[in-house]
């Protein structure tokens, strides 16, 4: 029996159109497709290419550069190139994810203390320090703009363990910290919050070292 | 995450505005926070901000769910043998090959297998073209002198050169199944006898390499040659000559 077309139930493979034209269109069934379609062939090439055995942690791979995948293509921002298939840009994104997470690419609290600091030019009473977060009346809409597409690219992709965690559970499932702490094994909520308070300095920094490299603050 | 006394001000400010935006905040205090940020620009773009980074966690962490229930639906399955089947076993590092280079793989094997066979057909063609020029330059009768009577070894040699090549290796079996003649080797005659004899075997062997020759089966021939010059027989020089022709 094919397994492919068991996997499918009945669905036809899509091409690398059609699978662009049903995620701008937002058809879940595309979605269901796209992720089936590739998920197999990744979790060898996975084991062959990224030195992931375990198959565990090539699927969560695997789902997360999917989600930014779809969440590119969806919102405009990657167009079907000549010579790279839709495919290569997963497994490509996949590659991009897992290598950042194995450089365990962190910026450590001592790191954000000492941007903070520098930033506040405390040797000068009269300096302002720009805030990254002062969308105001001076910025138009196109900063706005694409201000808003550093912060869907920082979040989710740039975010380290385990702040994305935090950040799911406590905006998303809108878990209280002490749900948190349980479901995470930290002491308490106490140790939820001090954590969840590193996290959003670390986005902070985060987003505004990619706003003063696009010149937006 | 109430504010709580001992909290850095920036720690109660991110907790402040996390618990407007996500709108745990009473409605007095709501009312009171609104206003600071109508006066506080700045508190309102930390605000504008803050609500589009929970916007895009809660919309990825979707998305991310959607995925899952895919991956629910349909796990994988590792250890399937219709997927070992169509990739292939994996090597020690658990890499399979993908469908197509193993379909490149194959074509390259099959061709170059191909190209082998052909390859091996038109030597063999060509050798025993060359086994068969080869044995038909040898004149029999100047390396084999004939007998005075019709022997055994004459028979052979009349029929290979007559082209009764089926004749000539009944002959050779014949003379081979017959038992050497008992010969008194302490007498003159007796020695004769046998070293006839031998002769007669040697003449034999080499005669079944010609017949071989001729008729296409170099490798049989050239077996019975290097057998010839191994054992030193009186035609090792005819066999060498022959072995080097071809």
């Amino acid at each position: 029996m094919n397994r492919f077309a068991n996997q499918f139930k009945g669905m036809n493979r899509l091409s690398d159109i059609e699978l662009v034209s049903g995620i701008r269109a937002g058809d879940d069934a595309v979605k269901s497709a796209m992720y089936l379609q590739y998920r197999d062939e990744f979790v060898r090439w996975a084991a062959g290419n990224m030195d992931i055995a375990d198959a565990g942690d090539a699927l969560t791979l695997y789902t997360d550069a999917c989600v930014v995948a779809w969440d590119k293509i969806s919102d405009g921002r990657y167009e079907l190139k000549a010579g790279v298939t839709f495919k290569t840009y997963l497994f490509q994104i996949a590659k991009y994810m897992g290598f950042n997470a194995r450089r365990k690419r962190k910026i450590t609290m001592e790191d954000i203390e000492r941007y903070e600091t520098s930033v506040k030019r405390n040797d000068n009473p009269e300096y302002q320090a720009p805030d990254v977060f002062l969308t105001g009346t001076g910025d138009d809409q196109e900063t706005v703009r694409k201000k808003r597409s550093i912060v869907k690219e920082v979040v989710f992709t740039g975010m380290a363990e385990p702040c994305r965690s935090i950040f799911r559970y406590i905006y998303y499932e809108k878990m209280s910290c002490s749900m948190v702490a349980e479901k995470m094994s930290y002491s308490g909520a106490d140790t939820v919050k001090a954590q969840s308070y590193r996290c959003k300095r670390k986005l902070k920094a985060a987003l505004e070292e990619r706003f003063r490299k696009y010149d937006l603050i | 995450m109430n504010g709580e006394k001992g909290q850095s001000p920036d720690l109660e400010m991110y907790d402040t505005i996390d618990r407007y935006v996500l709108e745990l905040m009473e409605e007095d205090e709501r009312i009171v926070f609104e206003k600071a940020m109508a006066a506080d620009a700045s508190l309102a773009e930390q605000v504008s901000v803050r609500r589009m980074v929970i916007e895009e966690v809660r919309r990825k962490e979707a998305l991310r769910d959607d995925f899952l229930t895919v991956e629910a639906a349909h796990p994988y399955q590792a250890d399937d043998p219709a997927d070992s089947e169509r990739h292939g076993k994996p090597d020690q590092h658990g890499r399979r090959l993908p469908a197509g280079v193993r379909r490149i793989m194959y074509f390259v094997i099959s061709v170059a297998a191909a190209a082998c066979l052909v390859s091996g057909i038109f030597f063999r063609y060509s050798y025993v073209s060359q086994g068969i020029e080869v044995g038909n330059d040898v004149v029999l009768a100047d390396v084999i002198q004939p007998s005075r009577g019709d022997s055994a070894v004459d028979e052979i040699r009349k029929a290979i050169e007559d082209v009764r090549y089926a004749e000539a290796g009944n002959l050779i079996a014949a003379f081979r199944s017959v038992p050497a003649p008992e010969s008194d080797l302490s007498t003159e005659e007796g020695r004769y006898l046998y070293e006839q004899y031998l002769a007669d075997c040697m003449a034999v062997d080499y005669l079944e390499a010609v017949k071989f020759l001729r008729q296409g089966h170099p490798f049989k021939a050239k077996r019975i040659l290097k057998s010839i010059i191994s054992c030193d027989s009186y035609y090792s020089d005819q066999a060498t000559e022959l072995l080097e022709k071809l």
